[in-house]
């Protein structure tokens, strides 16, 4: 069965789980990457990756501004735990102590 | 025959209020009355608008379809003023300045929109167990689910407090609630719906769907839904479905060609579900259609890369939610510990899971061995339903392998509530429209369903193959509704 470090997977997709958290998603994503193993049977060593179901898609719209469209900068503040007039507010990123 | 407003189809309630014969206030205060009567049973809404979100100054639609239907739609669609929570805590409070495109164009169409329905959180559940707002029961047996992610969407028009209902698909979150409460559930093609305002679970597969309870209504809700969408990349060029122009009469079926993979149809298969195809294969065959085998690659494959896709996506798409721009906030001292702190308190169990596969999944040196290699079997996957696709012009197989589960039967086994849709998956993987229709009941009272997959934009077809179902085996008017617990 595969082992996962779950410690440090949850430090990179920064989520604080707790120690039995920890333990129990250890268990429950080792026993998801086992039943994945069932793909190897497919035999996909020369197989293409595809990552857009469709070969085309619309043109992209044109590259222009189009500040009519664009939210006013106080209704995107609103809605935000801390903000002051003109930006959101969050605690040191340099930890200073 | 005369029947209850909240009973009439969607199309009846259109052609009537637009012609003035019926007020759009005495069709809301119908549906009204029937969320009233059912909620305290099933908990299909997490927000419940009194007198419905109403057009209001939106340019009409030239030909207006909708005009006083009342619509419930997934809390995970964006409605400009009416809170939007993905049925997450970490959005409690958010209330989106701006409507889905979707929300916009039903306006247009003269909708009325009457709640936000509860889903798995983040859409990332079959059950609705995993909603931060707890769990929508199934009204033919509310202590069993109503399936998910958009079960409480598939509740609220098997009730009937909602004519027709918006839902999202990545994994199946579509046809399998619908197969769970005799609906018919659509997952159009990729791209044939904006996702515009839809909250991203996994960009390359997320997909408005539509809940009905006839073929027509479905058809109607997608004509005035579908259409290209500039402000989303990855929607269709094109015009939207001509709803005028399509043939759902009685011959609607005569001469198509249905392929069925029967090694799908084996062991683990509910004994009620298999019926359930047989009766529609023979519908089918009596309404002038042909049904023929086909071939697919064993339906695990579609779960194994799925899993490793639609995760890797979601931790990205999740990376927003760091307590910075809306929503929940946790206290703390540096801004490394706020996204920590926040993600841990308002993220649920299941979307923790996921967002740690993907993350994994994605990481330096497994990178090549999960997510590359899914994307290469998710090439096999979509040849595979193509090819099995030449020479007919839809799949049918069933569309979950069982009834509604219990309430907690699946719920502490990620793997078992993830192999519930295991008939689902292979379209969302290929970008391929699929249509879950009712196929009865079990012997208990418990409705299911099969689905039809067809070839990208042939919606058409799936809505085509649905009427002539109705004309064989039962009226969708005169359907079997569940019966109010006393």
């Amino acid at each position: 069965m595969a082992t996962i470090d779950v410690r440090h997977v949850a430090l990179l997709a920064r989520i604080a789980l707790s120690e039995a958290e920890s333990e129990r998603m250890g268990k429950e994503l080792a026993a998801i990457l086992d039943y994945v193993k069932t793909l190897d049977a497919l035999g996909l060593e020369d197989e293409t990756p595809l990552s857009h179901v469709h070969d085309t898609f619309a043109p992209p719209r044109p590259d222009t501004p189009d500040p009519a469209s664009c939210l006013p900068r106080a209704v995107v503040l609103a809605q935000a735990p801390l903000a002051d007039d003109t930006s959101f507010l969050v605690p040191p990123v340099v930890d200073t102590r | 025959m005369s029947r209850p407003l909240w009973q009439e189809s969607a199309g009846t309630i259109a052609e009537r209020v637009e012609s003035g014969a019926l007020a759009v206030d005495d069709v809301v205060r119908a549906h009204e009355e029937v969320a009233e009567a059912w909620e305290p049973h099933v908990h299909a809404y997490l927000t419940r608008v009194k007198g419905g979100i109403r057009p209001n100054g939106e340019a009409p639609a030239k030909r207006k379809l909708l005009s006083g239907v009342p619509v419930a739609i997934k809390d995970n669609l964006c409605t400009q003023g009416v809170a939007t929570t993905c049925g997450s805590r970490i959005l409690e409070g958010y209330v989106p300045p701006y409507d889905a495109t979707v929300v916009k164009r039903l306006k247009a169409h003269g909708a009325v929109i009457v709640g936000k329905t509860n889903l798995d959180e983040f859409a990332m559940g079959s059950s609705t167990e995993n909603s931060g707002f707890g769990t929508s029961r199934n009204p033919y047996d509310v202590t069993r689910v109503p399936g998910g992610s958009s079960g409480g969407s598939a509740v609220a028009v098997a009730t009937g407090s909602a004519a027709v209902a918006l839902g999202s698909e990545t994994g199946g979150s579509v046809r399998q609630p619908a197969s769970f409460t005799n609906l018919l559930g659509l997952k159009p093609t990729y791209g044939r719906l904006s996702r515009y305002g839809l909250v991203a679970f996994a960009s390359s597969m997320d997909q408005v769907g539509i809940f009905s309870r006839s073929a027509s209504d479905g058809a109607r809700v997608l004509a005035a839904l579908s259409g290209h969408d500039p402000l989303d990349a990855t929607s269709l060029p094109g015009p939207a479905l001509d709803f005028d122009a399509l043939d759902l009469g009685e011959g609607a079926a005569r001469g198509l060609t249905v392929g069925v993979p029967r090694a799908l149809l084996g062991e683990g298969l509910d004994d009620d579900v298999a019926e359930g195809q047989r009766i529609v294969e023979a519908a089918l065959q009596a309404a002038g259609a042909t049904v023929r085998e086909v071939t697919l690659l064993p339906p695990s494959s579609w779960v194994a890369t799925y899993y490793l896709l639609a995760t890797a996506e979601a931790s990205s798409n999740l990376a927003r939610f760091d307590g910075v721009r809306y929503g929940l906030r946790a206290p703390a001292k540096n801004v490394l510990d706020l996204y920590r702190e926040t993600r841990e308190a308002g993220f649920g169990a299941e979307v923790k899971r996921r967002i740690l596969l993907g993350t994994y999944a994605l990481s330096a040196g497994y990178y090549d061995a999960y997510y590359g290699k899914a994307q290469k079997a998710r090439r096999r996957i979509q040849e595979d339903l193509l090819a099995a696709l030449e020479g007919c012009d839809a799949l049918l197989f069933p569309t979950a392998p069982t009834p509604a589960f219990k309430i907690g039967e699946k719920a502490d086994d990620p793997l078992a509530m993830y192999l519930s849709d295991i008939f689902t998956i292979g379209a969302n993987l290929a970008g391929l429209p699929a249509l879950s229709v009712p196929a009865g009941f079990t012997g208990g009272g418990l409705p299911v369903g099969v689905q039809f997959t067809a070839r990208a934009a042939r919606e058409d077809l799936l809505y085509r193959l649905a009427a002539a179902l109705e004309h064989q085996l039962s009226d969708p008017l005169e359907r079997r509704w569940p019966t109010k617990p006393s």
